[in-house]
């Protein structure tokens, strides 16, 4: 069975004035199986939206192939956009003057659905994204968060099977970016494809089933969110915690360690980055010989990983 | 209803939304209209003042039907209006295309056009003392109707323009306006002008047109004023083939050069 999204060696490079080119993608090959919610993430600038754009059929590609359920995104564009919808983040891609409602018939009609079909489907969908209420208001007295559920509500009007999401929580509140999150599972469940662009890392963990890291159009690891810590080699870390700032510093001069930082949350909470599992081991003897039994071994978090991965670039795009 | 109506449907309904965001029926009709009005009796005046009663109905009659264009060319600037509301690139991805949408868009502009035009023809000829041959000038009000239709299709082709100079929308609407009011016989006949410019104008919208109610005034024969008519549909119909091309060639370059959502 074809991937849901594939791509081989996808290239994107944008000309600016005429002599000048960016590289946004830069041979990319990533697969996405069916069924399945995938995160992009990588720092701004890195290349995700540009992904999104050629595999939703926005963009052409400068070189390689992209299908989505096994349709070339070049040669079968028709093809691919009655299969895909493209969500993307922000207050822009709604018409302001007219209700949520009426938004969802105007896409229903070029999407080609009869009157009857599209009724139905947006006052269900208006529901289901929390709307009902507000459906019959203008979209201009809308705030973010319900600009982004009728953004979503659009991109399902014409019940495709691969969903791209482009920053969908960006600029919600926690509780609105936590429904939001339950809707796409409660959609994956129905069968669909996610393709989720992100900044959030507790988003991509809580929700994705694999996570891709590009950077300057380059991916640098692919994996599942919970397995992170693997993407740093033989990197391990020890946690534990005790209020004595002098124990971490002489934890710090052990064979093997790489770094001790102070964990946010627990107050006297360390973390103890070691080069290898034998440094690991030393480590965990070294504590329990001074009594220190909340010694245990941690995983690095998908936001650690990530920070190792592109920390370095700052403020830089 | 077939798709494509729907489509229409949608973006007049759509059209008249946002038009209620600039208007609400009384600034429309004692604002915009009035202005109109006046702008179309003060050159019917001025043609008095240097000619006479021939002249000014001569440019009475040209003022009047010209509002169908300037109204209807406004759609360059609600197609301009897609870019900044971020959904041109949703729209070229839909399976119907961009396309009836780019044509549907501005439709609201034809239907005040129409309002603006009829309510002049009725209004200022008795208004100014210029009286038209009823019932016979009922038959302009079909022509009108052609030329809104024209005049729509030249302004979607331009619209084209705006779209990918970004920025331009006002400069492209004032010159296609500009063009017609200016070349296209309605204040000064056409066959006054040098013969290369008179063969150029030859493709503008209204041109035909006008001539065909000033046929159907002045009581010429119905061959000549059809085959104006027929003139007039085919410059329209090339506009529209322009426009299409034109749209077409937005979307294909936006997909290549990534400008498609660029504000």
């Amino acid at each position: 069975m074809e991937a849901a999204v594939h791509t081989c060696r996808l290239r994107r490079v944008y000309a600016y004035r005429r002599r000048d080119t960016v590289v946004a993608l830069d041979d990319l090959s990533l697969t996405v199986d069916r069924n399945e919610i995938h995160g992009l993430l990588g720092p701004n600038g890195a290349g995700k939206t540009t992904l999104i754009k050629i595999l939703s059929t926005v963009l052409l590609p400068s070189g390689g192939t992209a299908r989505v359920l096994g349709h070339d995104v070049v040669a079968e564009t028709r093809d691919v956009r009655s299969l895909v919808g493209l969500v993307l983040g922000g207050d822009r891609g709604l018409y302001d003057r007219l209700t949520a409602r009426r938004n969802l018939l105007f896409w229903g009609a070029l999407y080609k659905l009869d009157a009857r079909t599209t009724r139905a489907r947006a006052g269900a969908l208006l529901e289901r994204v929390g709307l009902g209420e507000r459906a019959d208001d203008p979209v201009e007295g809308y705030s973010r968060g319900m600009r982004q559920r009728l953004h979503l509500a659009r991109g399902l009007l014409h019940e495709p099977r691969v969903l791209f999401l482009d920053e969908p929580t960006s600029g919600l509140d926690p509780a609105a970016a936590a429904a939001f999150r339950r809707l796409v599972l409660d959609l994956r469940a129905e069968g669909r494809t996610f393709l989720l662009a992100t900044h959030d890392m507790d988003e991509a963990t809580a929700l994705c089933d694999r996570v891709t890291l590009i950077d300057r159009g380059r991916m640098l690891l692919s994996g599942e969110p919970a397995r992170a810590g693997r993407f740093l080699g033989d990197r391990e870390c020890v946690d534990y915690t005790d209020p004595d700032p002098a124990l971490a510093d002489a934890a710090a001069a052990l064979p093997g360690v790489v770094d001790v930082e102070r964990r946010d949350g627990a107050p006297g909470a360390w973390r103890v980055h070691t080069a290898d599992r034998d440094g690991t081991r030393r480590v965990l003897a070294w504590l329990l010989d001074r009594d220190v039994l909340t010694a245990r071994r941690g995983e690095p978090t998908l936001e650690e990983v990530y920070l190792r991965a592109v920390g370095d670039r700052g403020m830089t795009v | 209803m077939r798709p494509v109506f729907r489509i229409v449907r949608e973006s007049l309904i759509l059209g008249f939304a946002e038009m209620s965001a600039v208007y609400t029926w009384r600034t429309w009709t004692f604002g915009w209209l009035v202005r109109l009005l006046c702008q179309a009796a003060f050159y019917a005046l001025l043609g008095r003042y240097v000619g006479d009663e021939t002249t000014m109905r001569y440019v009475l009659v040209g003022n009047i039907v010209v509002l169908a264009c300037l109204e209807s060319t406004i759609v360059v600037i609600s197609l301009a209006g897609e870019r900044a509301m971020g959904t041109l690139p949703l729209l070229a991805i839909t399976p119907s295309g961009h396309l009836p949408v780019y044509l549907g868009r501005g439709l609201q502009w034809t239907v005040t056009g129409l309002a603006s035009s009829l309510t002049a023809w009725l209004v200022l000829p008795p208004l100014l003392g210029v009286p038209l041959p009823w019932p016979r000038a009922a038959y302009a009000i079909p022509v009108i109707v052609l030329i809104l239709a024209s005049s729509y299709g030249y302004g979607c082709a331009l619209a084209g323009v705006a779209l990918r100079l970004r920025g331009v929308e006002w400069l492209v609407l004032n010159f296609a306006y500009g063009v017609v009011m200016t070349f296209g016989g309605v204040n000064v006949p056409v066959d006054t002008w040098p013969g290369p410019l008179r063969v150029a104008v030859e493709v503008l919208p209204v041109v035909h047109g006008l001539q065909a109610i000033r046929g159907v005034l002045d009581g010429a024969s119905t061959g000549h004023v059809m085959g104006l008519i027929c003139a007039e549909a085919l410059v329209g119909a090339g506009w529209y083939a322009v426009a299409a091309l034109s749209t077409e060639r937005l979307v294909s370059v936006g997909r290549r050069d990534g400008g498609l959502d660029h504000a």
